[in-house]
């Protein structure tokens, strides 16, 4: 966790910076009755508790800090396995998967972009039952598709 | 209040209420039997959908999925050891050694049992308890609830993780993330970057979907990739099947079952302390207090009631500060709370004045949900045992389509879905660097009052925030947070 925590807190160090320094102060206006408090108060609050926090959590990640005798996580468990290369690189695959399949809901629509993400899915984790995933792929988006629109009149993208 | 009941079952015991709590129920059992959803994952993917149904209708809908999920991860953890719920995971201890010695009915009849009885048990503490709660709550004022939401930020970020640190900071963020929008007061926007989209702030579904189902399905899905899905199997048995619980089995562990639902509703009341707590000081205290504990961990009924009558118990108990105060007791709480806004009613101590009739038809629901909740359960006890053996692979993707048909529905935009992607990507890093996403969310959803709170305080007592320490209430809280900071920021490190 140690390294988790120093990246960590580099991440919400410079995002806590950059909403202090240029967000807060560029898209919010100020109080409008002496009385009441300024519309940045409440996210500047926010944030300047996230980077004091930021700097803790950094604090804690360098080899000559304290830090936290964390082994396993009690919302998580042994899912909290720390900011690896493994995990960075899933991130990376859900990002450009999330690009393709806002595209394709976007430029094709629903019925297409669900079959395409639950074929590329299903093959990810190494499902090879062939039909099965054909048949999974193809129904469960034309299924929802007509169960939205029969119980909602809602029609998907 | 008993004119105020039976009123309440007068205008929820209709055909329609009925057969949404079923669908609930059975919802609620077939995500907690699948290995990694869980009830939260479903009712974060239902909240939206029950913006096309009544009010009462639609919580009743969100509370069978809670009661059902709750005992339905006891059913993988009896049958194959692997719990569908973390809660479920001390029935294991117990549950899946009497299936092992041929007897998994009896088992899961066991944990029906009690989960019924500590569901029934939690929600008259709810109904009786309620009232009065929210009563001294309609003395405070602005200063004392934002006293009471900051003692309960540092509560649940204290008791979300092991860190309180990262806890603070993703309540921190939610808090932040709730403030992106119109401003309430001045009605001047926020960070919208001139975005309609985020005029009306970023959407609660979105949030929820993303960081609470989506990342979960994620993580899932980059673990199955790398080690594999393997199919489960029902425990194979060398002894005659001997599954039948008779009533006198059942109620030699009163003792058992009264006490582990007064843990959970002790538990359920305070906001942090989550449903899985409950299930192992259950538990624990059961062991301690038996005649026989070295039977436990061996196939104990005791056990498997212990921990499903603690686990079950908080389900109702975790509504009386949402109704009295507006504050849930944990994630599930906060998505009704969430539910309850979208059809424009707020959770708070005025809500018992407002909505008496929807609140006490809730109340009658949710008793009426316990009654459905042991018939469906006991009918379909070897029916739910056949979703174990769905492969992860089939489910994970799915339910992901799901998510996607949920966020857009309500919202009807794609703006919306973008986000949801965006916040199961997030969710995915906080779950892997062990920040709580109970807190983030909880932040994003008590964010907005605590602000009101603040500036409602600033505006009565013009700019004097002395009044924070002049009020005797406000007072106490204040000190309750700062030891609570003291006690598990500093003293925990030594």
């Amino acid at each position: 966790m140690r390294v988790t925590n120093l990246v960590a807190g580099a991440v919400l160090g410079i995002g806590s910076a950059v909403a202090l320094f240029w967000l807060i102060p560029n898209y919010t206006v100020p109080a409008q009755s002496a009385l009441d408090l300024a519309p940045s108060f409440m996210p500047s609050v926010a944030m300047w508790v996230c980077l004091l926090l930021a700097g803790l959590l950094i604090k804690s990640g360098l080899p000559f800090g304290r830090h936290d005798q964390i082994h396993s996580d009690e919302e998580f468990g042994d899912e909290a396995t720390g900011l690896g290369i493994r995990t960075l690189a899933n991130f990376g695959l859900w990002v450009a998967t999330s690009v393709v399949v806002m595209v394709l809901l976007q430029t094709l629509g629903f019925i297409v972009a669900g079959v395409s993400f639950l074929v590329a899915a299903m093959l990810y984790t190494r499902l090879q039952n062939y039909w099965l995933l054909a048949l999974i792929a193809v129904g469960m988006p034309v299924a929802l598709y007509w169960i939205v629109w029969f119980a909602f009149t809602i029609e998907l993208p | 209040m008993i004119e105020s009941l039976i009123g309440g079952f007068e205008a929820a015991f209709t055909f329609t209420n009925l057969f949404f709590i079923c669908c609930g129920i059975v919802l609620g059992i077939v995500f907690g039997v699948l290995p990694g959803l869980g009830s939260v994952t479903a009712i974060a993917i239902m909240v939206p959908i029950t913006f096309y149904m009544s009010p009462v209708a639609a919580i009743a809908f969100l509370v069978g999925i809670n009661k059902g999920g709750t005992s339905g991860g006891a059913i993988p953890a009896i049958l194959i050891n692997a719990p569908g719920t973390p809660e479920a995971a001390a029935t294991a201890r117990d549950g899946h050694p009497l299936a092992r010695a041929g007897k998994p009915e009896k088992a899961m009849k066991m944990a029906l049992y009690s989960s019924v009885f500590g569901d029934i048990f939690s929600d008259i503490m709810l109904i009786l308890l309620a009232a009065p709660f929210a009563a001294i709550a309609l003395k405070f004022g602005p200063p004392e609830f934002a006293a009471i939401i900051l003692f309960s930020f540092t509560l649940i970020a204290a008791l979300a993780g092991k860190s309180l640190v990262k806890g603070i900071a993703a309540a921190a963020l939610g808090v932040f993330l709730s403030t992106i929008g119109l401003d309430p007061v001045d009605s001047t926007s926020r960070m919208t970057f001139d975005k309609v989209e985020l005029f009306d702030g970023i959407s609660l579904n979105a949030l929820a979907i993303g960081t609470l189902a989506l990342s979960s399905v994620l993580s899932q899905i980059f673990d199955a990739r790398a080690d594999g899905v393997h199919a489960a199997e029902p425990p194979s048995s060398e002894y005659a099947q001997d599954n039948k619980l008779s009533p006198r089995e059942y109620w030699t562990e009163w003792r058992t079952l009264l006490r582990s639902a007064c843990i959970g509703t002790g538990v359920g009341m305070l906001p942090g302390l989550g449903v899985s707590l409950a299930a192992f000081l259950g538990y624990g205290a059961a062991r301690r207090a038996s005649k026989q504990p070295e039977k436990f961990g061996t196939g104990a009924l005791e056990g498997i009631a212990a921990t499903e009558a603690s686990n079950s118990a908080v389900v109702g108990a975790n509504l009386i500060p949402t109704i009295a105060l507006g504050i849930p007791g944990n994630v599930a709480a906060a998505l009704l709370i969430g539910a309850f806004m979208i059809h424009g009613v707020v959770p708070g101590p005025l809500m018992m004045v407002e909505h008496a009739e929807l609140v006490y038809s809730i109340f009658a629901c949710m008793l009426m949900a316990n009654l459905l909740h042991l018939t469906i359960g006991r009918i379909g006890i070897r029916v739910w045992g056949l979703f174990v053996r769905v492969p992860k692979n089939i489910i994970l993707p799915v339910v992901i389509l799901f998510c996607i048909v949920g966020v857009y529905v309500p919202s009807n935009s794609l703006f919306d879905v973008g986000l949801m992607f965006a916040f199961g990507g997030l969710g995915y890093l906080m779950r892997k660097s062990g920040f709580s996403i109970v807190c983030l969310v909880i932040g994003f959803l008590l964010g907005p009052m605590f602000e009101m709170s603040m500036r409602q305080t600033m505006l009565m007592h013009k700019s004097d925030l002395s009044i924070l320490v002049t009020s005797p209430i406000s007072l106490v809280f204040l000190i309750l947070t700062v030891f609570f900071l003291w006690r598990f920021g500093f003293r925990s490190k030594k």
